[in-house]
């Protein structure tokens, strides 16, 4: 099966976004941005509406600038709102939903098309998604593993973060930047309503069966592309869909560390 | 042979005239004050009465809408900041987060190479005597989230010492201490203190502490209404202090 190209091009998807949004996933969980996360990948239907009402015959920029503008309209207003972050995320949320189904009602797109982008469609993904997952996932992961101490004390206190040299205003900009980006590349593949799943199931699976974030960190990355590539394989041997397939990968990987648990301490 | 000799000012910290506005509300007014090197500092007052705030000017982390604010006798920059340790109320934590001590702690090693990479000879290297004088090294391997409030203060000073600051800076050490925990925990930053010869200014609730330890007492609400050694300072009838009574009256 992995002679096919599309599912070798899905394998280099799920595997590079699988270990980049794992990773972004450890701090997202931290801070509390599951939603936020959730928030995007839904608003980022708009972009498809968007890159289908103005002819794109492919979606990967729209979902991206889409993505970007909605990350970075949640933390300016995480910044200068005075109503909760939340509920703001919430008005977002369904805001950008309603008007991307009827933006796709308006343009008369078929229902396949709109149920590839709400639970994912291997075979949408392109070649050049390969490369921009390949190069976003590169670039994330370098400065990410790089730069950690500064994302760990934002993690733990923006004042102290400050207080010891970081641009906390920079990096919460471009740690938003990087979800966003994560997140549009993924739908594709994993559709808008189940993307988070291989933002935030990773690390709190991680979380369960270690102690220290170093290993932590080491373990999401390993469960997020071990998660996509047997949610892949399962997906195609059951000719089950692709995207819930690997979002339920994910899940039953979290509800297994009980048992993963249970078998290292006893060994 | 030495170029250029120079007496270490005596003022570590100073504020003067400071005003700070949220929107319409005047957080703090006028104020001034001075934190000298080797004293015990307290900032007292209700709650509001915009002493965080204050702190948080101090260190740069909001910049007043009037007023100047100077560290070391110059304007905050990047060098007199790294001679200040500041120590934070709380730290963001929840369960997801595996952070342990020994990894926090690393975190102030200063290195070329990224945290991840660190080796274990270097972190032991750096944590290990600063761990065991403040009597954490028992808690290096436990996740932040599992320590208790006065653990939690011990570690977030532990990190701030290990760059061998002149001051240290703390908001409400105490805030999330038991009764029976926050009397050892002060007289142990007492000791500390003494033994890193370091100049403390505190943001603090704990009147009995203050009257007992400080040297000098700002009692702030809004602007400075009272300051002196913690008999005088604290022998406002807006406290109405008496020993045994640690609890500020809210702000009516």
């Amino acid at each position: 099966m992995w002679d096919e190209p599309f599912m070798q091009r899905a394998l280099l998807v799920g595997l590079t976004l699988g270990l980049s949004a794992s990773f972004l996933g450890v701090f997202a969980t931290a801070r509390r941005m599951a939603f936020l996360s959730d928030t995007v990948a839904h608003g980022s239907l708009l972009g498809v509406a968007g890159g289908l009402a103005l002819g794109f015959s492919n979606l990967t920029w729209p979902i991206i600038m889409v993505s970007l503008a909605l990350g970075g309209g949640i933390m300016w207003l995480r910044e200068t709102a005075s109503i909760m972050t939340d509920n703001a995320m919430a008005l977002i949320f369904s805001g950008s939903v309603a008007l991307a189904i009827l933006a796709l009602s308006w343009n008369q797109v078929s229902p396949a098309v709109a149920h590839g982008y709400l639970f994912g469609d291997i075979l949408s993904v392109s070649q050049a998604d390969v490369y921009w997952s390949a190069t976003a996932s590169i670039i994330i992961l370098t400065i990410g593993f790089r730069f950690l101490n500064s994302l760990i004390l934002i993690t733990l206190n923006e004042d102290l973060a400050m207080v010891n040299g970081v641009s906390v205003r920079l990096w919460n900009y471009l740690f938003m930047a990087a979800l966003a980006l994560v997140i549009a590349l993924g739908v594709q593949m994993l559709g808008v309503i189940l993307m988070t799943a291989t933002v935030v199931a990773p690390p709190l699976t991680a979380q369960r069966i270690t102690n220290g974030l170093k290993s932590q960190l080491c373990w999401a990355l390993i469960f997020g592309a071990f998660g996509s590539i047997a949610g892949l394989w399962i997906s195609f041997s059951m000719n089950w869909p692709c995207g819930p397939t690997i979002a339920l990968t994910h899940c039953i990987f979290f509800m297994l560390t009980p048992l993963l648990r249970f078998i290292s301490s006893s060994g | 042979m030495k170029l250029e000799s120079e007496e270490p000012n005596p003022c570590l910290m100073e504020m003067q005239a400071v005003c700070l506005k949220y929107g319409n509300h005047e957080a703090l007014q006028n104020v001034s004050l001075r934190v000298l090197r080797g004293q015990r500092v307290a900032l007292v007052g209700p709650n509001g009465a915009g002493k965080t705030s204050a702190l948080r000017c101090l260190l740069g982390l909001i910049q007043p809408s009037h007023g100047t604010v100077k560290l070391f006798g110059k304007p905050r920059s990047k060098a007199t900041m790294s001679r200040i340790g500041y120590v934070p109320q709380r730290l963001q934590l929840n369960s997801s987060f595996q952070l342990t001590v020994r990894e926090f702690l690393s975190l102030r090693i200063p290195e070329t190479r990224s945290w991840f990479w660190q080796n274990q000879e270097t972190v032991e290297g750096h944590i290990a005597s600063i761990s065991c004088d403040l009597e954490v090294d028992h808690l290096l391997n436990r996740p932040l989230m599992k320590l208790s409030g006065g653990q939690m203060q011990r570690v977030l000073i532990a990190f701030s010492l290990l760059t061998r600051p002149e001051a240290l800076a703390l908001d409400e050490p105490t805030a999330g201490v038991d009764v029976f925990g926050e009397k050892a925990f002060l007289q142990w930053l007492v000791r500390v203190q003494k033994q890193y010869d370091l100049t403390v200014f505190m943001v603090s609730h704990d009147l009995n502490w203050v009257h007992e330890s400080a040297d000098w007492v700002y009692v702030l609400n809004q602007k400075i209404i009272a300051e002196g050694p913690p008999d005088q300072a604290l022998s406002n009838s807006f406290f109405q202090w008496s020993p045994g009574k640690s609890a500020i009256p809210p702000n009516s």
